[in-house]
């Protein structure tokens, strides 16, 4: 029995090794060929996890191989176009110039209830505001609405648009991100100043911290320690 | 947190040690199943020939070895052969070889032939064929 813990964690590691190195996509991305490979490796790993008689190998050898073959169509793919065509497919016009491709959606095997439903996640009822709609190769469906119903933009209205950097995660859990404060070039002592002024005590008391690109250090303490939420405005240029 | 840094360069490190191992287990085991297949096969029919001559000593020599070998190597094989197969394997030699003490000839033919057959089987599967392929 002890042999099966060992082999189970033994491939298991492996599988989630190959799984990190091959990409994190969600299933829902996955390309053809990572689908493939993603249901091929449970399959693969589960028979010599059970079966002590069969030799460890018997399951390392294939994943090893299939980890192998991903790789080369993943990096054949990204250096030619025709490859990339035949391995992932290629993206079909469902809807152009507002006219449903009916001979699209049948070679596809796309149904018009497949696409209604598509565009009702995209928040689009009325398949007459929709001027493109494009069948990605991953299976989600690209919209750009006419003109009339797209949404208008900072610059449409010359106004100034929101910064746009990611907010640093500076504490999570009450553990400090050293890399991430260097990221947003501050300190540690900077930090410990702010959440002084904002009257947290501790830093293990925070369950969550970010600072915004505009400088705004948002915070907030473990349920324990009253899980209150606070916000503050720092200067952008203070460099702790 | 933000992963500024996508790693690259542990794939292609990943690609080229599974690509090493798979190389190193293409090679060895081949060698070594090739290797005891034809050792323990020919001492197996040096055996057959022996009790046809009724050479009792000859066939008990010839099946310690057989036995020992297998026996010896048994961890190896297991390595890269289904775990069943290599039982059986050494069970049978043991088998024969407490036949060819008991000058038992009618059984332990029967035996040795399955010697044969499962070493040369193993020797097999390791093989690049169609049959194996298809």
């Amino acid at each position: 029995m002890l042999i099966l813990f060992f082999r189970s964690v033994i491939l298991y590691t492996m599988v989630f090794a190959i799984l990190r190195l091959t990409g994190k996509r969600q299933i829902s991305d996955l390309q053809p060929f990572d689908l493939v490979m993603t249901l091929l490796l449970a399959e693969l790993a589960s028979h010599p996890a059970s079966d002590i008689a069969t030799p460890l190998l018997y399951g390392a050898v294939p994943i090893l191989t299939l980890f192998l073959v991903q790789q080369l169509l993943a990096y054949l793919s990204l250096k030619s176009h025709k490859i990339r065509s035949f391995v992932c497919g290629r993206p079909l016009i469902v809807i152009a110039n507002g006219i449903i491709q009916e001979s699209v959606l049948k070679a596809a095997r796309y149904t018009m209830n497949d696409l209604l439903e598509q565009l009702r996640i995209k928040d689009i009822f009325e398949i007459d505001k929709v001027a493109y709609a494009i069948l990605e190769t991953n299976g989600s469906l690209s919209v750009l609405p006419k003109g009339i119903h797209q949404q208008p933009s900072f610059g449409d209205f010359k106004l100034k648009p929101p910064e746009e950097q990611p907010p640093h995660i500076l504490v999570l859990d009450g553990t400090v991100f050293r890399e991430e404060l260097q990221r947003a070039g501050k300190s540690e002592e900077w930090l410990k100043l702010q959440l002084q002024r904002m009257g947290v005590k501790h830093v293990k008391d925070v369950f969550f911290a970010s600072l915004s690109a505009n400088g705004l250090l948002h915070v907030q303490d473990k349920e324990r320690a009253g899980g209150k939420d606070r916000r503050i405005q720092t200067t952008v240029t203070d460099h702790g | 947190m933000v992963n500024y840094k996508p790693s690259a360069r542990s794939s292609v490190i990943a690609a080229v040690a599974a690509a090493a191992i798979l190389l190193v287990i293409f090679i060895f085991p081949n060698m070594i199943v090739k290797d005891l297949s034809e050792k323990v096969s020919a001492k197996t029919r040096s055996t057959i020939e022996a009790l046809y001559a009724k050479d009792w000593d000859m066939a008990n020599t010839d099946m310690e070895f057989v036995a020992n070998t297998l026996a010896e190597n048994e961890h190896t094989l297991m390595l890269f052969m289904d775990h069943r197969l290599v039982d059986e394997l050494i069970a049978a030699a043991r088998g024969c070889l407490h036949l060819v003490r008991k000058h038992d000839s009618a059984q332990v033919f029967v035996e040795l032939e399955f010697i044969i057959n499962r070493i040369e089987y193993l020797a097999e599967t390791e093989k690049f064929m169609w049959g194996n392929l298809l």
